[in-house]
């Protein structure tokens, strides 16, 4: 047992240091922002970069620009990412549909999208949740029939990050109605999002933002090479796919610098009065989240350091129950700290009231998001309970 | 970077918890425990000890708790002969240590006064000095865990305006030992100094220094202690749900029992995470001066939780004395109490909250 890094891992941590903090331009350090606030651009320019750097898709096998890193090295990829305020790369290419189409597509299909997967040359979305397909997502009703050179695409898919930004949606699709079991008659289909017959429709959520959309497909034709691998064997793909997201299942660097930017809100003077952070009530609040994060940290790089690639590593969802929790508790703290200076979302910039002040109520209420995507806590606590305590 | 165990640290693990699966709590453990070299973990190899490092004092001490034994490990070889290490001079480490290490002695640092607990300053005993090396002690000490039994005291006193560490004879004239019985059914003393007789423990007119370096230990120790009763209280648990039949189906059928039976499990694995920190901490040249408080926070936040969720589970089996659970919830409570509970470690974090924009494991 150990806690320093070995000076092999030391002195790649200072190298990618240096990388994000000196050759990523300021304007692409946003330190405390999501991506949904940074927008289509700074997402698009900040993965050219780190492409460019062979920083953008490490995961990825090497002859696609994969790096071979260890976990703990993916890690603190991640992590010096985060602290120095750099975007990390799309997951919605990266994390998502590029290590399936690496892993399961044909070499003309790896040919044709990984490099622009990579480089952003594509913005990706995913068409995984229908209306009636959440949590049960293999109850999806979304068709692809076959019909001469194309799939036929009829339905709808919902909660579609960033849709409105997307060039390409990634989907699952039911291709076979008559399959023995439901999840047996699923293919994983890549569509261009300017195909006649699709439709966006933003669905504006509690915090005034449009971030997720409807997307309705209605006689769309997709050439049939657009099927990745085998038809009906979508579902093992999209397994694969959420088993990947091993890495950054846990935003911690960017929970720890919001809690940073909370205390240092906490620490100013107040006219009239002392700083909010003196009432050990409220510090003794950052002193139990900071030290939940320490545990967190801890646990992901304990879950780095042991697991196996290619296989789901349950504790997995340990990291994201605990991380959302963790999430969701500092969005909390940052929209208390606002006192009365929280209600104005709408002021805009001609105030005295503080961005991170205005913008916290919008937060709080957009991150009641993260213990809901991505598997709901719910779920991953019957992951726990079934793969890890056998109950 | 590195959660592993090596060979060895694995070859200790395995043989403590062989040994305190045996039962009975009788003198002959303690021997044994010696004999294995559990009481010279923390001591120099030239004392009679292993020399060993935080981390194997981790494994130990949650061995301790998976087995919940009363043996007084962690309050005489953890903390007491760390502090004569730290703190004694050549001559009482050589009287010392050796015997600790073999079993033959019992030493516990006494630090609590009535009102004022956890403190590493003394505030209610005194200490004049009464000749060239001999010094006089008065106050009251309480409660001293393991107090009524020990053979000597390491007494912190106030001489002057310092606080220095004594050592201390209790089975002298001048020193008034009552034991009672604890929560967790162990033992404690209220200890009346009236004029005791005592020598200093090393030179330094001010011994927080030597106490700031020895209590960590023990404090992470304790915190892997809990780890250790809280791993068996979880199985214990999870064995029941599956076992236990209500409604015609066992209780592992019903989902809500499952969530919480996950969130234990989370609960138990954050703390794991913060216990390990703190040996891999303790044992590094690069130590972080607040992971033992951090790993005491976390287990004590997850102590609670795991305990009361463990109990609530169980149902009415879980509130009989003669089921095992109960008792691993005594200790668990116990510990809270034990070397400082959640608000104490927190008040103690405060201090520094504003000297840190983040806490990077990885700086």
């Amino acid at each position: 047992m150990k806690i320093e890094l070995s000076d092999d891992d030391a002195a790649f941590q200072l190298e990618l240091r240096e990388f994000f903090t000196n050759q990523v331009p300021d304007h692409l350090r946003v330190p405390s922002a999501t991506s949904a606030e940074v927008g289509r651009e700074a997402i698009v320019e900040t993965q050219k970069i780190l492409n460019a750097a062979g920083l953008a898709v490490p995961t990825w096998p090497e002859k696609w620009g994969g790096r071979g890193w260890s976990t703990l090295r993916l890690h603190i990829w991640h992590q010096e990412m985060q602290r120095a305020g750099v975007v990390p790369p799309f997951a919605q290419n990266v994390s998502m549909v590029g290590p399936v189409i690496a892993q399961f597509g044909s070499p003309e299909m790896q040919e044709r999208f990984l490099p622009p997967t990579a480089n952003m040359d594509i913005y990706w979305v995913q068409g995984f949740s229908e209306p009636e397909a959440g949590s049960d997502l293999a109850s999806l009703r979304t068709t692809a029939v076959r019909d001469g050179d194309s799939w036929v695409v009829n339905g709808q898919k919902a909660w579609t990050t960033l849709a409105h930004y997307g060039d390409w949606i990634f989907c699952l699709v039911r291709t076979d109605p008559q399959a023995a079991k439901r999840q047996q008659g699923i293919s994983f289909l890549l569509l261009d999002l300017t195909s006649p017959g699709i439709t966006i429709r933003p669905t504006r959520l509690i915090d005034g933002c449009h971030e997720v959309s409807e997307v309705f497909f209605d006689q769309v034709r997709v050439p049939l090479d657009q099927l990745v691998g085998e038809e009906n064997k979508g579902w093992d793909y999209a397994k694969f796919l959420l088993g990947n997201e091993r890495i950054g299942v846990a935003p911690i660097e960017a929970t720890k610098r919001w809690l940073a930017q909370a205390k240092e809100l906490a620490s100013r003077p107040v006219p009239g009065g002392t700083p909010l952070l003196d009432d050990p009530v409220l510090a003794d609040r950052f002193v139990t989240l900071e030290n939940e994060l320490v545990a967190l940290e801890l646990t992901t790089l304990r879950v780095a350091a042991g697991s196996h690639d290619g296989k789901p590593d349950p504790a997995s969802s340990v990291l994201k129950l605990r991380g959302t929790q963790l999430q969701q508790d500092v969005t909390e703290i940052l929209a208390d700290l606002g006192g009365a200076g929280s209600l104005a979302s709408g002021v805009g910039d001609d105030s005295d009231i503080d961005p991170a002040i205005r913008d916290a109520v919008p937060r709080y209420l957009n991150f009641r998001k993260a213990s809901i995507y991505g598997g709901s806590n719910e779920i991953q606590r019957q992951i726990i309970a079934s793969s890890i305590l056998g109950l | 970077m590195d959660f592993s165990l090596d060979n060895e640290q694995l070859a200790i693990r395995d043989a403590v918890r062989q040994l305190l699966s045996s039962p009975g709590r009788d003198a002959g453990r303690w021997a044994e425990l010696a004999d294995m070299g559990v009481l010279g973990l923390r001591i120099a190899p030239e004392h009679g000890g292993m020399g060993a490092g935080a981390v194997e004092t981790m494994l130990v001490a949650q061995e301790l708790g998976r087995a919940n034994a009363a043996e007084p490990v962690i309050e005489v070889a953890i903390t007491a002969a760390g502090l004569i290490a730290a703190a004694g001079t050549a001559g009482q480490q050589a009287d010392l240590l050796p015997r600790i290490a073999d079993g033959t002695l019992r030493v516990v640092l006494t630090a609590n006064e009535p009102g004022a607990s956890w403190r590493v300053r003394a505030h209610g005993v005194t200490a004049e000095a009464t000749g060239a090396d001999g010094w006089s002690l008065t106050g009251v000490k309480e409660p001293v865990v393991v107090g009524d039994t020990a053979d000597l005291l390491l007494v912190t006193a106030l001489a002057g305006e310092q606080t220095r560490v004594f050592v201390v004879d209790p089975s002298q004239q001048g020193v008034t030992r009552t034991g009672y019985e604890t929560v967790d059914g162990r033992r404690a003393a209220r200890i009346v100094l009236d004029g005791a007789a005592a020598t200093q423990l090393g030179t330094e007119p001010d011994g927080l220094v030597a106490l700031r370096t020895a209590i960590p230990f023990g404090v992470a120790a304790y915190a892997a202690e809990a780890l250790g009763l809280m791993e068996v209280m979880l199985d214990i648990t999870v064995e029941y749900l599956r076992s236990r039949r209500q409604f015609g189906a066992p209780l592992s059928a019903q989902q809500v029992l499952k969530h919480r039976a996950a969130d234990m499990y989370v609960s138990l694995e954050l703390a794991r995470s913060t216990v390990q920190y703190a040996a891999m901490s303790l044992a590094s040249t690069r130590s972080d001066p607040s992971a033992a408080t951090r790993a005491k926070l976390q287990t004590s936040i997850a102590g609670r939780h795991v305990g009361q969720e463990a109990i609530q589970l169980h149902g009415g089996i879980g509130m009989t004395d003669e089921y095992v659970l109960g008792h691993y919830v005594k200790r668990l409570v116990a510990l809270d109490h034990v070397a400082g509970d959640a608000r104490h470690q927190r008040e103690l974090l405060a201090r520094s909250l504003t000297e840190h924009t983040t806490v990077d494991i990885l700086a």
